[in-house]
């Protein structure tokens, strides 16, 4: 039985392959509807690089494997998959967390996007202020000072 | 989405030869997160508490309005600053809440002032209403008891009756949790 396994090859934008079973490729949405209407060995994702390709297949064995082996220890095993996202995301430099995010929205998996939007989402509410958020996120003001400081006012509450 | 996608990858082979990343993400390639789609920035607030959200209009033009947008609110603790909640709740723009967690711990707040934010809520239609109050001498309003929309109904209290003056009508309502010592007289009038 363990030797039906259907096996699924995912090439990345770079041309690199990943061969994968296909209950690994079902946990994204849109790979299992491309791979229900189009039945080829193998699918280009024009849109994801090899090196990001490999972080989604990374993260989706290990859910479907502990999905499947979940079974009667299903609180242990969901504790394990939580300690095993934690450590997934903690050494990702940010720029891969936005690689992941585009990556999850465009493949339609839907807890890859939390966790990564997660992780943006703990670095605004870490930081002390708006400067802080706007280095460790990359974002670029437009605002003029008067305009900065006509914003600042509107929510002084919130900055206190 | 694809075009999203699309301009982003153009910029990319722009910018050949690629430089070595380092910890911070504009050194990489510029504001990428701030050329997201609202739908994922929407997204990425929904994790954080509602002031944290509010803060981030000052990052830059394009975050300036997004926390508006918000279908959950998650308001915790804010103290005495009643004034803050009151402004978040007049620029809010989202017509619908799915979801709103409103903590209060402080008991200065007066009876209309909480009654205000709840009737806000309802006004949005919510559907996941969860409510923590320290407050003496607070009732709920006859109109919290009648709510078609919500589904999700979570109240702690310490030591507060919950004595409905009307017959409740909670016509969506699929769970429901008391915290606390409640002292409740709903269910005679809900089942």
């Amino acid at each position: 039985m363990e030797n039906e396994k259907k096996m699924i090859t995912l090439k990345s934008s770079d041309d690199v392959t990943f061969e994968v079973e296909e209950a690994v490729v079902l946990e994204s949405q849109f790979l299992s509807h491309l791979v229900q209407d189009c039945p080829a060995p193998e699918h280009k994702i024009k849109e994801v690089t090899g090196k990001i390709l490999s972080k989604v297949v990374e993260y989706c064995e290990k859910h479907v494997v502990v999905v499947v082996d979940g079974g009667d220890s299903s609180s242990s095993s969901g504790d394990d998959l939580k300690k095993w996202d934690d450590k997934f995301i903690k050494e990702m430099d940010l720029s891969t967390v936005y690689d992941l995010i585009a990556a999850a929205n465009y493949l339609n998996i839907q807890a890859l996007l939390d966790l990564m939007c997660q992780r943006v989402a703990d670095v605004i509410t870490a930081c002390k202020d708006h400067k802080e958020i706007r280095e460790t996120l990359g974002i670029v003001s437009d605002y003029t000072a008067e305009e900065e400081a006509e914003v600042l006012k509107e929510n002084e509450w919130a900055f206190d | 989405m694809a075009d999203w996608l699309g301009r982003r990858r153009q910029r990319q082979r722009r910018k050949k030869p690629r430089r070595r990343k380092t910890k911070r993400a504009k050194d990489v390639r510029g504001d990428f997160i701030s050329s997201m789609p609202d739908e994922i920035l929407h997204h990425i607030l929904s994790f954080t508490d509602t002031i944290s959200a509010t803060r981030t209009s000052v990052l830059s033009s394009r975050w300036r309005h997004l926390w508006r947008e918000l279908t959950s609110l998650y308001i915790h603790d804010f103290g005495p600053k009643a004034r803050g909640l009151n402004q978040i709740l007049t620029n809010y723009t989202a017509p619908k809440i799915m979801s709103f967690h409103l903590d209060i711990f402080s008991d200065d707040h007066s009876t209309p002032q909480i009654d205000s934010w709840i009737e806000f809520a309802m006004s949005r239609r919510v559907q996941d209403l969860s409510m923590t109050f320290n407050q003496r001498k607070y009732n709920f309003p006859d109109f919290f008891y009648l709510s078609s929309s919500i589904k999700k109904l979570s109240v702690k209290l310490r030591d507060r009756y919950m004595i409905p003056g009307v017959t409740v009508l909670w016509e969506s309502l699929r769970s429901l949790s008391l915290k606390d010592k409640v002292k409740c007289r709903v269910f005679r009038s809900l089942f």
